[in-house]
């Protein structure tokens, strides 16, 4: 499958046309793998999609993104269609009105082409916990495409699809696209609006896209972005042109901060060298690499395991059996109809993290959990404030390690959670980050990201992108695909 | 601090559970048990700070929520919603009885 760039030129020149496109996506679903990367397909909407797609570029109306396919992870509410967020509770609801985020990409001409799979409410480090069964590694099917947002990065991965859309509360989707071998753009915390995205959790859920190249996160968060009345922390600023400066070389005295302590406590010996070879690469490029120190992050993983939990405790309430969702049979009481419907329609991760979030807003856990997570997260979020004080960006891995064996952490949840060590402080602060490929190991992919402050998505995705011209992870694909 | 990880046992396992308004398994149990004392060992890692001068953090850039203007913007949709329910008639949510008859 090409990039959204490539596909954009060859639908503009006539090429073939956006309904052509539609069905040559679907006729190679229908004949090859699809590493489970799909809970629903929806050619009838696509289909019609793209003919007015195509009516468009007939008539010299078309925008950036008139035409292309896109997969939406199945938390983005699509009207009419059922959106399940990978669970029993919610497998045949059907949203009255679309995500905000759904609603902008199909007012942009793109074509949905069907819901991806994911972790449960999107709580999972490797699409293990999804209620339509695991989604495959691409590069090896018998390994996790990383998680939550599994089946969005499988199948920009496997070309099934040249984009997807995902959401990142604590790495989501920067830590798939690592172990997948593509570029994933977490924006800042209220760049793009909420409304319609199933919560997880408010305070830290992002959503953003995956795709090959970060000239295609570009082209993708332009449309995505956006100030929205209908999410109360969507942010009133405006968005700049994302593709305006991707081609100009990075600016004179440019500094890139690594954060040399933490990367080496966490990170597998055997991948060292391909991250440090990252770092040259900026220097090349003309960037100044300084170390530099956050003290706190370390204690990011304990903060999120707190925060997120108690946030998901509070938002997953409201899934009752009966207003909407699962609900059993025969319940004699409204605690048993409550009891029952929730044990039956949620799945074992997401009751164990809604324990967890009960406790630490229960009596005995709300002070010496809840609250001095919340302190800690600002220590976090100050660290990084002092830091971009002295640096433009910082680099760090997106990952620990290579995709693992699907099966190898359900036993072991905390060696799962560990699998988020490098992305979740940045949730916690609330910043911006891409990640991109930067090599392999195993045959299998590693990837990097680099962070930015508040609202630098433009600067960051111009450093993914004059990274991606000097390096060829990006267009690298795996057999089977 | 009290330790929750030195008297976790079934009794706060299932009033946890109550909080959360999910029936347990009782076989599974001693697996919560086990699964729980982990992630508290995890998450006390951050109890030995001295955060008391620190203000806490609720959400990434604190300035105060949207709010627009109370102008009417959509109708409501009841009947659209209340199709949603697994049982629900012309008007209500329709759930067990909730209010018991005096004897």
């Amino acid at each position: 499958m090409e990039t959204l760039k490539n596909l954009r030129i060859a639908l503009d020149t006539g090429q073939f046309s956006s309904e052509e496109l539609v069905r040559q996506i679907y006729s190679q679903l229908d004949k090859g793998p699809d590493y489970n990367a799909f809970i629903s397909l929806t050619p009838e909407l696509a289909l019609a999609q793209a003919r007015a797609a195509d009516q468009r570029i007939a008539n010299k109306t078309q925008g950036l993104l008139t035409g292309l396919p896109i997969g939406h992870k199945d938390l983005f509410c699509t009207q009419g269609i059922r959106t399940t967020c990978a669970s029993k509770m919610l497998e045949n609801f059907i949203s009255p009105y679309n995500a905000t985020l759904v609603e902008k990409l199909a007012q942009a001409g793109m074509c949905t082409i069907g819901k991806m799979n994911m972790d449960e409410f999107a709580m999972g480090s490797f699409n293990e916990y999804s209620y339509f069964g695991p989604v495959n590694n691409p590069w090896d099917s018998k390994r996790a495409p990383g998680g939550s947002s599994g089946g969005s990065a499988a199948a920009v991965a496997g070309g099934l699809i040249p984009a997807t859309t995902g959401t990142d509360t604590g790495g989501s989707i920067r830590q798939p696209a690592a172990l997948c071998g593509i570029t994933g753009l977490k924006p800042t915390y209220g760049r793009v609006s909420r409304f319609g995205m199933i919560a997880f959790a408010s305070s830290l859920d992002c959503g953003g896209p995956l795709a090959r190249t970060a000239e295609d996160c570009a082209m993708l968060l332009q449309e995505m972005a956006g100030f929205d009345p209908r999410d109360s922390t969507s942010i009133q600023k405006d968005v700049p042109n994302y593709l305006l400066h991707l081609d100009h070389e990075l600016p004179k005295g440019l500094k890139i901060g690594r954060i040399p302590a933490f990367q080496n406590r966490h990170l597998s010996q055997h991948i060292q060298g391909q991250f440090d070879q990252v770092f040259r690469q900026f220097e090349h490029l003309g960037a100044e690499i300084i170390d530099i120190e956050l003290p706190h992050l370390d204690l990011g993983l304990s903060v999120y395991y707190i925060l997120a939990p108690a946030e998901a405790s509070s938002n997953l309430a409201r899934f009752d059996g009966i207003r909407y969702g699962h609900r059993v049979k025969n319940a004699k009481t409204l605690e048993e109809l409550y009891e029952r419907s929730r044990q039956e329609g949620f799945g074992e991760e997401v009751q164990r993290r809604i324990m967890i979030g009960s406790f630490v807003l229960s009596s005995q856990g709300y002070d010496a959990y809840y609250l001095q997570a919340q302190k800690v997260r600002r220590l976090i979020a100050e660290d990084f404030a002092k830091a971009f004080k002295q640096v433009d960006a910082i680099i760090c891995p997106s990952a620990p390690d290579i995709a693992p064996p699907i099966g190898e952490s359900k036993d072991d949840p905390i060696k799962a959670y560990l699998s988020d060590i490098f992305t979740l402080p940045i949730n916690l602060a609330g910043l911006p980050s891409l990640a991109l490929p930067c090599g392999f190991h195993q045959g299998l992919p590693l990837g990097f990201q680099i962070i930015g402050n508040a609202f630098d998505e433009k600067k960051l995705l111009q450093l993914g992108h004059q990274y991606q011209q000097v390096t060829d992870f990006h267009l690298a694909r795996p057999k089977e695909s | 601090m009290n330790s929750m990880s030195a008297d976790l046992n079934q009794d706060r396992i299932l009033h946890i559970a109550k909080l959360s308004r999910l029936q347990l398994d009782p076989e599974k149990i001693p697996l919560y048990e086990k699964r729980f004392s982990d992630i508290l060992k995890l998450i006390q890692k951050i109890s030995a700070l001295d955060t008391q001068k620190i203000k806490p953090m609720k959400h990434p850039f604190e300035t105060p929520g949207f709010l627009r203007e109370d102008e009417i913007s959509e109708t409501p949709q009841k009947e659209v919603y209340l199709k949603l329910s697994a049982h629900s008639d012309e008007d209500f949510f329709i759930v067990p009885k909730v209010i018991e008859e005096q004897g």
